[in-house]
């Protein structure tokens, strides 16, 4: 039941993206934007991540295809414009490069060349990473006395990282790293914000001319 | 995986075959943002880590600035020109 759910919201998605790059009205293509942001939210929601789900719901279809929306109706662009760009031959000029590009996309796809799962990795890659965490660890306490202490500190250091999460819900997780460790990304990303908040002001803003 | 990297397809070849309508190219640059934070999240569920879903936040906040600042630039193009067409 879960599983044949989870299909149709993947197979809706894609047919709602298909008719948002096909739809020659703006109008219908955020329209039904707003049905890929739907449709993608309910499938994350369906398989237990709630709080992204809620957040594509909020965000996405709350804020940003409103935003589209909302500038696609002020413009107020004249139909006819928009219809007769496709048909004066600049369709067949992109043609080949979107085949390039979909043919190496179906490629990875049909044979999968990159693993997409865990237990089709081999375990060498594992043992890999490993050890060159080990071994940066090894390096940057050389010379010091803390040469065996710094493995100590590497394991022990990620046993109390995986035990702090397992008594957390979902969005109790997210949050304590959110606010504790990567707490510089939050400030970054905050600033990022303010710019984006700042630089649409300045660019629509239309100064006022004073009379000296 | 495959439903992020079909709706990644579908991004970039609207953003390909539709040069001359910029809405649309707005429109397929969050459907690929979409694809992407949808495959990290995914994976990193698989994994059982929750950095990706801390990371899908990051880029969730960073795609509403950048579709912000992006249709700021295309309201104020539009003054400037009269017409969002790419090439006249």
């Amino acid at each position: 039941m879960n599983t044949i759910l989870l299909d149709l919201l993947a197979f809706g998605s894609v047919l709602s993206g298909i008719l948002v790059i096909t739809s020659r009205n703006p109008i219908i293509s955020v329209l039904f934007l707003i049905s890929v942001f739907v449709n993608v939210s309910c499938y994350l929601i369906l398989l237990g991540i709630n709080f992204i789900g809620l957040t594509y719901l909020i965000i996405y279809v709350g804020a940003v295809a409103i935003l589209f929306l909302f500038v696609v109706m002020m413009m107020n662009i004249k139909l006819v414009e928009l219809t007769e760009v496709n048909q004066k031959g600049e369709y067949t000029n992109t043609l080949p490069l979107g085949a390039i590009v979909g043919s190496l996309f179906l490629y990875e796809l049909a044979f999968q060349p990159v693993p997409s799962s865990v237990s089709g990795m081999s375990s060498t890659i594992y043992n890999l990473f490993d050890e060159i965490n080990l071994l940066s660890v090894n390096t940057s306490f050389k010379g010091t006395a803390f040469n065996s202490a710094g493995i100590e500190a590497y394991t022990s250091f990620n046993n109390l990282w995986d035990n702090a999460f397992t008594s957390f819900q979902q969005l109790e997780s997210v949050g304590s790293s959110l606010y504790t460790v990567h707490m510089m990304f939050l400030i970054i990303a905050s600033m990022i914000l303010l710019l984006a908040m700042i630089g649409p002001i300045v660019l629509t803003h239309k100064p006022t001319k004073r009379l000296h | 995986m495959n439903l992020s990297m079909v709706l990644f397809l579908i991004g970039i070849l609207g953003f390909i075959l539709n040069r001359k309508n910029i809405i649309l190219m707005l429109i397929s640059i969050e459907i690929m943002l979409l694809a992407v934070t949808l495959l990290i999240i995914l994976s990193s569920f698989s994994f059982d880590d929750i950095l990706g879903q801390t990371y899908g936040i990051y880029v969730i906040a960073i795609a509403g600035a950048e579709s912000a600042i992006g249709l700021g630039i295309l309201v104020a193009y539009y003054r400037l020109r009269g017409s969002i067409a790419i090439k006249s």
